[in-house]
């Protein structure tokens, strides 16, 4: 506290600007693996192969920390009823895998409580993962069993450690998922299912990641919303606003400028937020329209001989 | 109003923002923009052509925003002297505060450090102006 004199003489208010939102957590994985012996149900952050050994047999997290993450967390749990860990723990990721240990029938039956994040899983069964990657934020990722979901933690791996937000198109990756045929990868592809295609020439490349939409999308929209919030949060608090139409505009313009990044670096085509006084004190109405960001994988090209 | 466009300054709040933080200018007389971007003709010395060539310039140089002020005091004065100093960017802003229709100018460079213009007797020792140069303008009209 300071001295009498020197507050009495020389008084001095400080404002602390509130500090911008962390989006840390659009760039974390959880997997849920099943158990070793005695390990508990509790999330462990691990930043090694080791670490992760020491939780469970499965070595699919791994490949997360090879594509390039710095760590992951691992959920050991013996089934996918998993919603209390997950809501006491809702902003610390975005992302759930569920690892090969799992089902199908598993993931049916899952309860992932309040998470409304991606989930991922990978599977040999095509009619069901097709179904799967349907919903919103699902991936549904084609493996076969010998490599389990080794190509999907890379792929995510891979994407969740890149700069910027990338649809890692034809990223190569380590496992071979015996997709070796324009016919196989057609029909993958238009069901939306992620995979790996093998080339004679080029290896094995990721050849499809994301579902109806570009993988990049939900986690794109994500960080816009934690931005464009947090500047609102820090626009009222330095400016202590009046309810007034000048202030409306320029805090429109202060949320616009947040999402001007993104239409600048070409993430998305284009975002708008309007923000509207209406009858009523302290609350204003806003309305953000963005569009979606999109990933360009094929080209379909016809050669005309003369 | 702002019908055709037009905003009248008389019903206009003025100002400009530094990251994040927002300063409005209390005494503004008018605002001037000026567009550097010019729109020519040519044609052969031949002179055949009714249609001849377009070409742009200016193209190149930054919109220039003046604002004639009248005192703007002395801790606004420091404040944009030190942006100036240290070439840093603000927003500069037209409101009208009755419609919201606005003109922005995003990422501008003051031209120089806003200060006391004539130290005379009478109301031109109060003038003031502050110029801005910006690449990024943007015009909303509302009703």
């Amino acid at each position: 506290m300071s001295d009498v004199l020197l507050q009495y003489a020389f008084k001095v208010t400080a404002t602390t600007p509130t500090p911008q939102a962390d989006t840390s957590m659009l760039r974390q994985a959880l997997i849920i693996v099943k158990p070793k012996e005695a390990v508990p149900a509790t999330i462990v952050e691990c930043d090694s192969a080791a670490d992760i050994a020491l939780l469970t047999d499965n070595t699919d997290g791994q490949e997360l920390l090879t594509g390039g993450m710095s760590s992951v967390l691992v959920l050991p749990s013996a089934d996918l009823d998993v919603d209390a860990i997950l809501d006491a723990h809702l902003n610390e990721f975005y992302t759930v895998i569920v690892s090969s240990d799992f089902t199908t029938a598993n993931v049916d039956a899952a309860d992932f409580g309040d998470f409304a994040g991606v989930i991922a899983y990978a599977d040999d069964d095509k009619a069901w993962l097709k179904t799967w990657a349907v919903t919103s934020k699902h991936i549904g990722f084609y493996s076969v069993t010998a490599t389990k979901a080794k190509n999907l933690c890379y792929a995510m791996g891979k994407f969740l450690s890149s700069v910027g937000w990338k649809n890692q198109q034809y990223i190569e990756v380590p496992y071979d998922d015996l997709v070796a045929t324009n016919g196989e990868a057609d029909s993958l592809f238009n069901d939306h299912i992620s995979f790996v295609i093998t080339s004679p020439e080029y290896g094995k490349r990721l050849a499809f990641f994301g579902n109806a939409k570009a993988i990049t999308a939900p986690y794109v929209l994500k960080e816009i919303e934690i931005l464009t919030q947090s500047e609102a949060v820090s626009y009222i608090s330095a400016n202590q606003p009046a309810y007034i139409i000048r202030e409306a505009v320029l805090l429109e313009g202060a949320l616009n400028k947040v999402i001007a990044v993104y239409v600048d670096n070409g993430t998305i085509e284009s975002g708008k937020v309007v923000i509207t006084l209406v009858n009523d004190n302290f609350v204003a109405t806003g309305a953000i329209t963005l569009t979606e960001p999109r990933a360009l994988w094929r080209v379909n090209a016809s050669l005309v001989a003369e | 109003m702002t019908e055709n466009g037009i905003l009248n300054i008389t019903s206009c709040d003025v100002g400009f923002s530094i990251n994040g933080t927002n300063y409005t200018f209390e005494n503004v007389d008018s605002v001037t923009i000026e567009d550097p971007r010019k729109g020519h003709l040519i044609r052969g010395v031949n002179s055949t052509s009714k249609r001849g060539l377009a070409y742009k310039e200016g193209t190149g140089s930054p919109y220039v925003v003046t604002a004639k002020l009248r005192s703007v005091g002395v801790a606004i004065e420091q404040l944009l002297a030190a942006q100036f100093e240290n070439s840093e960017r603000i927003d500069f802003w037209v409101i009208d505060r009755k419609t919201g229709s606005n003109k922005f100018f995003k990422n501008a460079a003051l031209q120089n450090a806003p200060k006391q213009l004539n130290i005379t007797e009478g109301e031109d020792s109060l003038d003031i102006e502050v110029a801005v140069e910006s690449f990024d303008y943007n015009a909303d009209y509302r009703e």
